[in-house]
C-alpha cells in the first residue's frame, strides 16, 4: 500500500513539478503582487488594497473591461448561430462534403500575424479589396480600422472569420451523435426538414450549444492579439483591451503591482465561466 | 442515399467568399506595388520580388526554424510528462490519486494571461528569458491534457493489465506497452494540439523573446510587418511562406487535429 503511494507519486512527478513552477506558484506569487507597488527594478513596497482601488476608479480600465464585452456581444451569438448552420449544411446531403469541411477549418490553423495581415490588407483604405466592394453597392466608405466606431467590428468580423471553422467542427461532432431513426420516425410522421431542424435537431444538442457557447465565451474575452496587431488599440484607444492594458501597465510602464490586480480582476471573470465549462465537459467524460 | 444539387451550389458560393482572403493573399504575392495600388485583380505576371524581399530582409528562415524546433520539442516533453501524470491519475491506486486528480482540474481554470507577470518574473529569476526553454517549458505543462489521456487510459479494460501483470511485466512495460499503443488515437490528437498552438501562440514569446533572432514566426512577422507596413505584396510574400509548413501539416494531421478538439473542447 505505502509502495503503491510512492510509485503514484512518483510518475505523477514530472508534471507535478512543471504544473507547480509554471502555474501554480505564478498565481501564488500573483496574488501576492498585487498587493505592492513595484517598477520591477526597485524594491516592492506594500501598499495593502491601493492598486485594487486605483483600479476601480481608473477609467481606462473601465473602457477597457467595456471593450472587451463589446468584443464578446459582436463575436460570441454570430460565431455560435453562423457556425450551427454551417455544420447543418456541411452535414446535409451535399457533394464534396469532405472538401469543404476542410477548407471552413483550414483558417483556424493560421497564425495570427497571418490572419490579422491579411484582414489588415483587405481593409486598407483606397486600395483595399473591401472599399471597392461597398463601392459597387454604392456606399463610399473607408478607413475600417482608423475609425474608432467601425475598428472593433472590423476585428470581430476578421476574427469570426478566423475562428468560425472551430465552431463548425464541435457542432458536427454534436450532430453526429444524433441517431438517424429519430428523424426517420418524424418524417413517417411527416414533418419536413425545417420542422425537423426546429423540433428536433437543435432541442438536442443543448449541450453542444451551452459548450460552443462557454467556450467562445473564454476565447472571446482573452481578445489581445488582434488588437496588438492591427490598431495597436486605437483609433483614439477605441479598441483597446483589458488583456492589452494589463500587458501595457506591466510590460511597457512596468506597474507590475497596478497590472497583476488588473490581471486577477480577470482571472475572477475567466474562473466562473471555465467552472462552468468544467462541468459541462466532465459530463461528458471528457471524450 | 440522394444528394443535393441546390445544397451543394450554396456550399460552393459560401466557400468562395469565405475562402477569398486567402485567395487574395497568394494573388497578391506575386503583385508589384502598382498592381496593388490599382487594385488589379490577377498580377500580370509570376513576379517573384516580394518574396526574395521578405527572404533577404527579414529573418523569416531563421524564424521559421525557431517555431519548429520549439513546437517539436515542446510537443515531444508535453507528451512524456502527460503519458507518466495519466498513468499514475488514471491506472495506479493510492492514497492522494483523487487529490492530484482535482488538482490537475483545477488547473485548467487558470487563464495564462492571469498569471503572464509572475511567470515572466520567475523566468527572469531562472535566466530563461529569450531562451528556447523560456517558451519550450511552460509548453510542456497543460491539465487539460492530463484529463483527457488519463480519462482514455482509465478505459482501458483492466485484463490486458493483469495478464501482463501474471507474466511478471513492471509498470514501464504496462505504460509503454500496452496503454501507450492503445491510447494511440488520443496521444496523437493532444500531440498535434500541442505543435499548432505553440506554433500559433503569441502571447507568450511577445513577452519571453527581445531579440530579434529568437523571435517565433508569428512575432517575427508581425515586428517586420509594422516596420513595413506598406509593402503589402511583400507582407502577403511573408503569410505565404508562414502559412505554407502548417498547411501541409493541416493537409496531414487534420483528422487528429479535428479529434484533439473535440475531445475536451480545447480552444486557444
Amino acid at each position: 500500500m505505502k509502495k503503491n503511494s510512492i510509485k503514484g507519486y512518483l510518475f505523477f512527478l514530472p508534471f507535478g513539478v512543471l504544473y507547480g513552477l509554471f502555474l501554480i506558484y505564478p498565481l501564488i506569487n500573483g496574488f501576492r503582487m498585487s498587493f505592492f507597488d513595484w517598477d520591477l527594478f526597485g524594491e516592492p513596497q506594500f501598499i495593502g488594497l491601493q492598486n485594487f482601488s486605483k483600479m476601480f476608479n481608473d477609467p481606462t480600465f473601465w473602457s477597457s473591461l467595456w471593450h472587451t464585452i463589446y468584443f464578446v456581444i459582436l463575436t460570441v451569438p454570430i460565431l455560435v448561430i453562423l457556425g450551427f448552420l454551417m455544420a447543418l449544411l456541411l452535414n446535409s446531403k451535399i457533394y464534396m462534403k469532405r472538401l469543404f469541411r476542410m477548407l471552413f477549418f483550414f483558417p483556424y490553423v493560421l497564425s495570427i500575424t497571418i490572419v490579422c495581415s491579411i484582414w489588415a490588407f483587405l481593409y486598407q483604405p483606397h486600395f483595399g479589396i473591401i472599399d471597392k466592394i461597398f463601392e459597387i453597392i454604392g456606399i463610399n466608405y473607408t478607413g475600417w480600422l482608423l475609425d474608432p466606431k467601425t475598428a472593433m467590428p472590423a476585428i470581430a468580423l476578421t476574427t469570426i472569420w478566423w475562428t468560425l471553422g472551430f465552431n463548425v467542427i464541435l457542432y458536427l461532432a454534436g450532430l453526429q451523435e444524433i441517431s438517424d431513426s429519430v428523424y426517420e420516425a418524424a418524417t413517417i410522421d411527416g414533418a419536413n426538414s425545417f420542422q425537423k431542424t426546429i423540433f428536433i435537431t437543435i432541442p438536442l444538442l443543448k449541450r453542444t450549444h451551452a459548450l460552443v457557447l462557454v467556450l467562445q465565451t473564454i476565447a472571446s474575452l482573452q481578445i489581445f492579439g488582434q488588437v496588438y496587431i492591427m490598431t495597436g488599440g486605437g483609433p483614439q484607444g477605441s479598441t483597446r483591451v483589458l488583456i492589452q492594458y494589463i500587458y501595457d501597465q506591466g510590460f511597457r510602464y512596468f506597474r507590475m503591482g497596478y497590472a497583476q490586480a488588473m490581471a486577477l480582476f480577470f482571472f475572477a471573470i475567466m474562473f466562473v465561466i471555465a467552472f462552468i465549462q468544467i462541468r459541462l465537459t466532465l459530463r461528458t467524460g471528457g471524450e | 442515399m440522394k444528394r443535393s444539387k441546390l445544397l451543394t451550389i450554396i456550399a460552393v458560393i459560401i466557400f468562395v467568399i469565405y475562402i477569398f482572403p486567402i485567395l487574395w493573399m497568394f494573388l497578391s504575392a506575386f503583385k508589384t506595388d502598382l498592381e496593388i495600388i490599382t487594385q488589379k485583380f490577377f498580377p500580370s505576371h509570376l513576379n517573384l520580388e516580394n518574396y526574395s524581399y521578405i527572404l533577404e530582409q527579414s529573418g523569416i528562415l531563421r524564424w521559421l526554424f525557431n517555431s519548429a524546433f520549439i513546437s517539436l520539442t515542446s510537443t515531444l516533453g508535453a507528451l512524456v510528462v502527460t503519458v507518466f501524470a495519466s498513468f499514475s491519475l488514471g491506472r495506479l491506486k493510492f492514497k492522494g490519486n483523487t487529490v492530484l486528480f482535482y488538482i490537475t482540474l483545477a488547473g485548467v481554470m487558470i487563464p495564462l494571461q492571469a498569471i503572464m507577470i509572475p511567470r515572466y518574473l520567475l523566468l527572469r529569476d531562472l535566466n530563461l528569458l529569450n531562451t528556447y526553454w523560456g517558451l519550450i517549458i511552460p509548453y510542456m505543462v497543460n491539465p487539460m491534457f492530463v484529463l483527457i489521456v488519463s480519462q482514455f487510459f482509465k478505459g482501458i479494460p483492466k485484463e490486458f493489465e493483469e495478464a501482463a501483470r501474471i507474466d511478471g511485466a513492471n509498470d514501464f512495460f504496462i505504460l509503454f506497452r500496452i496503454m501507450v499503443p492503445l491510447a494511440r488515437p488520443s496521444l496523437i490528437a493532444i500531440a498535434v494540439f500541442s505543435f499548432v498552438s505553440s506554433w500559433n501562440d503569441f502571447l507568450w514569446p511577445l513577452i519571453v523573446m527581445s531579440d530579434s533572432s529568437m523571435y517565433t514566426l508569428p512575432i517575427g512577422l508581425a515586428t517586420f510587418y509594422g516596420s513595413y507596413s506598406m509593402k503589402y505584396g511583400v507582407t502577403m510574400a511573408g503569410n505565404v511562406i508562414a502559412a505554407l509548413p502548417i498547411f501541409i501539416f493541416f493537409l496531414i494531421f487534420q483528422e487528429q487535429l479535428i479529434q484533439g478538439l473535440t475531445a475536451g473542447g480545447l480552444k486557444e
